[in-house]
């Protein structure tokens, strides 16, 4: 049967357009603007979805976007708040989490045994014995919890955008519009962010009362949509306060981030439900639903309705339903002393009954519990407690209960952004006490109730708001008086032997839970959240956390003042997951040379943020046996490898020389032009942070290579240090501007000596030697280095140059046998020649000594950083050393990982750095940390490998290769090469 | 010795999407057309991403560097962020007290100019390598995109150059509000200049803008 009202003038749903849409398998029609609730409830649906624990039915509590036992799902999307999603062609949606459906939901029988799961049992239960455990915890989730996240979810490309204004206004009543409108006026740029699809908050719904409400909505959206300054969104929440007034706000396609200067919240409040036996089933509602429902929807909430109430807002609320032809038996008035205003003759006026100081005991369920068909009344005294017995209790028939027992301030984002709430026992009712600079507060959350006030109210916050960023010769309007009677009841609980009587819809919390934890010694805010979970349900608590406040107050006898609240966090409201990952920004960096390593197929991997080649596979070959390969090749013939992501910079000006001193702890000052070193970078503590090669290029200027992931570290510690230092140096991060090239091996020389401008003799060039030339038609910078153990040159041209240089000494060294190596081959090579990577082969307390780099070091210099630390150090006993270690050429079992530990009589003594098989070697070497009694060359130590095996290893002297360097000499060079 | 063919850091990836024409612009071949003039003309006002890496150009680092160039007789801004028109479409940006940054434009010549005679500038002034990829990102919705990708109120910055993050990289941005079109020049390391076309161009495509050549920011080139 319908409950579809006629039509009203400013009802939010289009008649014109019809819209089909499935519900549990049915069709249902609705209309354009309808939402999946009042669509239902218009068809005759009440129960639309089962409570989160005991899968009670539930129907529509609040129509505000906070009914979160009414949640659906689909193939695309779970958790769809039913009050909040707009009904469209061709939906279809089943309820979250029931088994047969959600008329018949077979879990349904957890209500009848909830009497065996009361708060926190399943932190008592199910862990003994522990192997049972993972088969309790599966059936837990299974029948508690929401929807199931669709596993063949397509990715949806959810944007963020940035946006600023002058004033942020949060919600769109009559206070919002109306500061937005005097500080439009006053010049600010404004934006106003609503929730609802349409503007206009209390004035939308709460009609009976205010006469002049209609007509002054239509003034204020006259005027704002007139005025260039002015810009509303709906749909739009203000999910989360950051920092500086840094504000998520969230729509249904995308986050944006917005950064106001100033702030005004005017989200007014939430309705509170009454807690009384039942107070869950289909058909209770907070009478701000109801009115919603009327107005907003054109539906008929129920045909015979109870009011409850404790404020004028009830009797509003009786007549709005009276006059939309719902028959309203009794409103029956918490307070004792009734309504003070002349809302009550206007109730009366209108022929409905009035019982003063009377609460629902219970509400009679109807069949199944899918909705009720009464109610249970009992007197109560001004203290809030039950006066009459259960025998003496006067019963009412009806299908629907309205509750309009009070309110709660809607000020999450205030709480966020530091505001502090203080409790008004005059009005009963948190209210702001004390504002960050730039944020305001105006409307019902400020404690301002009626039309003409909060119109006030939104005035002086506008005028505020403007005289903070500074507009001139604002008159700023005196401060409204707040309410000054309470608009909610101070405890509106009501006991029950039998329970039922819910705090927390969201968590199906009761009473008697809340009561047991404060037993258990639960007994403050925080703590009673987390133990009861109240308030952890998507509602956040936005129904529960004020009479929990008051039900914890009441029995720790203190006043709610004294017990405060729950911190407030973002998200305010619930953001779906797509929302918050948004489009995924991962830079990742392309050295110059990409497209050629893409084209021989390469692997590639992530070496910080850079895309490298890990090798070049082989056809018909494993990645070993290729890596193996690429080895073989730069110790036989000619390799090369990009090492464009090495971190480069220029370091230059008169204080360069005295700035290098301080940076690294080497000696610098007498190193020559054209010349390299080897550097060592500690932090203050004396920890290894980085290291590379410094090249002299002239006498106030160097450039200086550091690891491929510290280059933006590095860079920005020397600006700070430059700063700090007063030193007249400047420090440029040219990484990205240069590509570089490793060419190594016996026959380097061979392939770039015929590209090259100068004489690559080594008497000429010799180890360690930097020289400004041309290197294939392109300016270069080439250093003679050895990192890789054998002879080879690191070629540095601009990232521009790169590929026609690289292409160059491919097609020269072809002749040779060149060939590509990957980062995995240089490791390798690097091992075999025990040569560190800081950072691999170092960890956050690795210093020099420890890792055998004392001899870069040169603690007697005037100043470097670490110096002292390092002194200090060094002084002390030596406790652990980076040794190098060998296993047999015969072993063939697993070879050890990076990080396996070293074991001494069951003990950790140390870790594994760097492993691998080594094709030179032809055995399985690797660097460990061990102490110092096990660094001694020969000594045998333990692995700890897979499995809890042991395996026995021998410290062995580093390098494991050239142990004399010769492969840089001229000799060799010369033999190689042949 | 040879010259050798720069490249700009988009090269290939532009190679692949079959451009109708190309040109070699200050030594970078550079794609002229990815579509007909007509309908490269349409894209630009409504929104188009274009690789403008092509122009020379130069850092001047050190005390003095400014009072140089001034006798030089170019127009050194005083305030820093401050951009200033050269010969030739070219741009001077001062970009920090003692540092600016100049770029050549279509047929400027006033980089390789500089390059030469700053090998007889006073002692402290250097010059910096510079090798930043360049982008155009214009037309009416390019502001749309930028929204996207980028936290900085621009309306706080006209006519400034602004040192910030687009989509996770650090960049250096300049509107542009000329009467021929509006939207941003941005300049980014080369190294990052793949990653940032890619999702600026997949939220240009998104918004129904493209990418487009150089012939349609410089007619004379077609």
């Amino acid at each position: 049967m319908s409950k579809r009202l006629s039509q009203k003038p400013n009802e939010w749903i289009n008649r014109k357009k019809s819209v089909t849409f499935r519900f549990e398998g049915r069709d249902f029609k609705g209309f354009e603007g309808d939402r999946l609730s009042t669509a239902l409830w218009a068809s005759g649906v009440r129960v639309l979805g089962r409570s989160f624990k005991y899968h009670r039915p539930r129907g529509i509590l609040s129509l505000s976007g906070l009914d979160c036992n009414a949640l659906v799902e689909n193939q695309t999307s779970t958790n769809v708040r039913m009050d909040s999603t707009a009904i469209q062609d061709g939906m279809d949606f089943r309820a979250v989490n029931t088994w047969g459906g959600v008329a018949s939901d077979l879990y349904r029988i957890m209500d009848f045994f909830s009497s065996l799961m009361p708060v926190g049992f399943y932190y008592k239960t199910f862990h003994r014995p522990s192997w049972l455990f993972p088969f309790f915890e599966r059936k837990m989730r299974q029948v508690a919890g929401l929807g199931k996240v669709p596993p063949d979810q397509i990715l949806r490309k959810t944007p963020k955008r940035y946006d600023f204004c002058d004033l942020l206004v949060i919600g769109a009543g009559p206070a919002g519009l109306s500061s937005a409108l005097v500080a439009g006026k006053l010049g600010l740029k404004v934006l106003v962010v609503e929730e609802e699809v349409h503007p206009g908050g209390t004035l939308s719904y709460q009609l009976f009362s205010e006469q002049e409400g209609p007509g002054t909505l239509n003034r204020l959206l006259s005027e704002i949509a007139n005025h260039p300054n002015i810009e509303i969104r709906t749909q739009t929440s203000a999910a989360g306060y950051y920092a500086d007034h840094w504000i998520a706000l969230v729509d249904p396609q995308k986050m944006t981030k917005l950064r106001a200067r100033s702030v005004i919240v005017s989200s007014g409040c939430y309705e509170q439900l009454c807690v009384f036996r039942n107070n869950d089933l289909p058909g209770v509602m907070l009478a701000s639903a109801a009115q919603r429902l009327i107005h907003q929807f054109s539906v008929r909430p129920f045909q015979k309705a109870l009011v409850l109430t404790a404020n004028s807002d009830g009797y509003r609320a009786a007549v709005d339903l009276q006059q939309s032809g719902v028959s309203v038996v009794l409103i029956a008035d918490l307070r004792p002393e009734g309504e003070p205003s002349i809302w009550k003759d206007q109730v009366l006026r209108h022929n409905i009954p009035i019982q003063s100081g009377t609460a629902i005991y219970e509400a009679i369920p109807s069949s199944g519990k899918q909705g009720i068909k009464g109610a249970v009344l009992c007197s109560i005294n001004s203290q809030g407690h039950v006066q009459q017995s259960q025998e003496q209790d006067q019963v009412i028939y009806c299908d629907g209960i309205a509750m309009s027992v009070g309110w709660a301030p809607a000020d999450g984002i205030l709480r966020q952004a530091g505001g502090q709430m203080v409790y008004k026992k005059a009005l009963e009712q948190y209210v702001p006490e004390e504002l960050p600079p730039g944020i305001f507060a105006a409307g019902r959350l400020n404690g301002v109730y009626f039309l003409s006030d909060q119109l006030k109210d939104g005035t002086r916050a506008g005028c505020q708001a403007a005289a903070y960023l500074g507009k001139a010769d604002v008159n700023i309007p005196s401060s409204v008086d707040r309410q000054n009677s309470p608009m909610s009841h101070p405890f509106p609980i009501i006991s029950h032997p039998k329970g039922k009587n819910f705090v927390d819809l969201d968590e199906d919390i009761q009473l008697k839970d809340l009561e047991n934890s404060v037993q258990e010694g639960f007994d403050s805010m925080e703590l009673l959240k987390r133990y009861s979970t109240f308030g952890m349900g998507p509602s956040q608590g936005k129904h529960s956390n004020l009479n929990t406040g008051r039900i914890l107050s009441k029995l720790k006898g203190k006043s709610l003042i004294n017990t405060g609240l729950t911190t407030s966090r973002p998200f305010t409201n619930p953001v779906s997951l797509g929302h918050l990952a948004g489009r995924i920004f991962s830079p990742y960096r392309q050295t110059p040379l990409h497209i050629r390593h893409k084209r021989l197929g390469t692997q590639f991997m992530y070496a910080g943020n850079w895309l490298r080649p890990e090798y070049y596979p082989s056809p018909l070959k494993t990645r070993e046996e290729t890596i193996h390969d690429e080895v073989k090749v730069v110790r036989t013939g000619v390799g090369i490898i990009d090492v464009s992501t090495l971190g480069k910079l220029e370091i230059f000006g008169p204080d360069a020389v005295e700035f290098i001193e301080r940076m690294y702890t080497g000696r610098f000052t007498k190193l020559k032009e054209g010349k390299s070193r080897y550097i060592l970078m500690c932090d203050e503590s004396g920890v290894m942070v980085d290291d590379g090669i410094a090249a002299r290029l002239a006498t106030d200027s160097f450039y200086v290579t550091t690891t491929s992931s510290a280059s933006d570290s590095a860079a920005r510690e020397m600006n700070r240090w430059a700063i700090s230092w007063s030193l007249n140096v400047n420090i440029l991060n040219v990484t990205g501007m240069y590509g570089a090239i490793n060419l190594a091996g016996p026959l380097s020389r061979k392939v770039l000596q015929s590209l090259i401008d100068i004489d690559l003799d080594s008497k000429n060039f010799p180890y360690l030697a930097v020289r400004k030339c041309y290197v294939g038609g392109a300016p270069a910078r080439v250093l003679r280095v050895g990192f890789v153990g054998e002879w080879g040159y690191e070629i540095h041209v601009l990232a521009e140059s790169m590929l026609p240089v690289w292409d160059q000494i491919i097609d020269k060294g072809a002749l040779h046998g060149i060939r590509p190596f990957g980062v995995e081959a240089q490791r390798l090579l690097r091992l075999e020649k025990g040569h560190l990577i800081v950072g691999q082969d170092s960890d956050g307390l690795s210093y020099p000594q420890e890792a055998g780099l004392d001899w870069a070091v040169k603690t007697d210099k005037s100043f470097f950083i670490g110096q002292r630390s390092l002194t200090i150090l060094n002084k002390n006993v030596l406790k652990r050393q980076l040794v190098g270690f060998v296993l047999p050429k015969k072993y063939d079992g697993p070879i050890p990982k990076e990080s396996h530990l070293v074991i001494e009589k069951g003990e950790i003594t140390g870790r594994v750095t760097s492993v691998a098989f080594s094709p030179t070697l032809g055995h399985i070497i690797g660097m460990a940390y061990v102490e110092t009694h096990l660094a001694k060359p020969k000594t045998t130590i333990q692995i700890l490998i897979n499995k809890g095996h042991l395996l026995s290893a021998q410290v062995a002297h580093l390098p494991f290769y050239d142990p004399k360097n010769l492969r840089q000499s001229e000799t060799q060079q010369t033999e190689g090469a042949l | 010795m040879k010259t050798i063919p720069r490249k700009s850091p988009l090269h290939d990836m532009l190679k692949e999407k079959d451009p109708i024409l190309w040109k070699e612009v200050h030594g970078m071949p550079v794609v002229l057309r990815f579509a007909e003039l007509k309908v490269e003309s349409l894209v630009k006002r409504h929104l188009a991403l274009a690789d403008v890496s092509c122009f020379p150009r130069l850092g001047l680092r050190g005390i003095g560097s400014s009072s140089w160039l001034t006798t030089l007789g170019f127009n050194v801004p005083k305030t820093i962020y401050s951009v200033a028109p050269i010969e030739n479409q070219g741009t001077l940006v001062k970009i920090d007290k003692n540092e600016v940054i100049i770029e050549d434009g279509l047929h400027g010549t006033v980089v390789s100019r500089i390059s030469q005679e700053i090998l007889a500038a006073p002692k402290g002034i250097f010059s910096v390598v510079r090798q930043e990829a360049s982008f155009f990102l214009i037309g009416n919705k390019s502001c749309k995109v930028i929204s996207e990708t980028c936290g900085h109120d621009f309306k706080e910055s006209e006519d400034q150059v602004v040192m910030t993050r687009v989509a996770g990289v650090s960049c250096c941005l300049l509107p542009i509000q000329s009467s021929e079109f509006q939207g941003y020049r941005i300049w980014v390391d080369p190294s990052y200049s793949v990653y940032l076309w890619k999702i600026l161009l997949e939220i240009v495509h998104e918004y129904e803008g493209d990418m487009i050549g150089l012939a349609s920011l410089y007619p004379s080139l077609s």
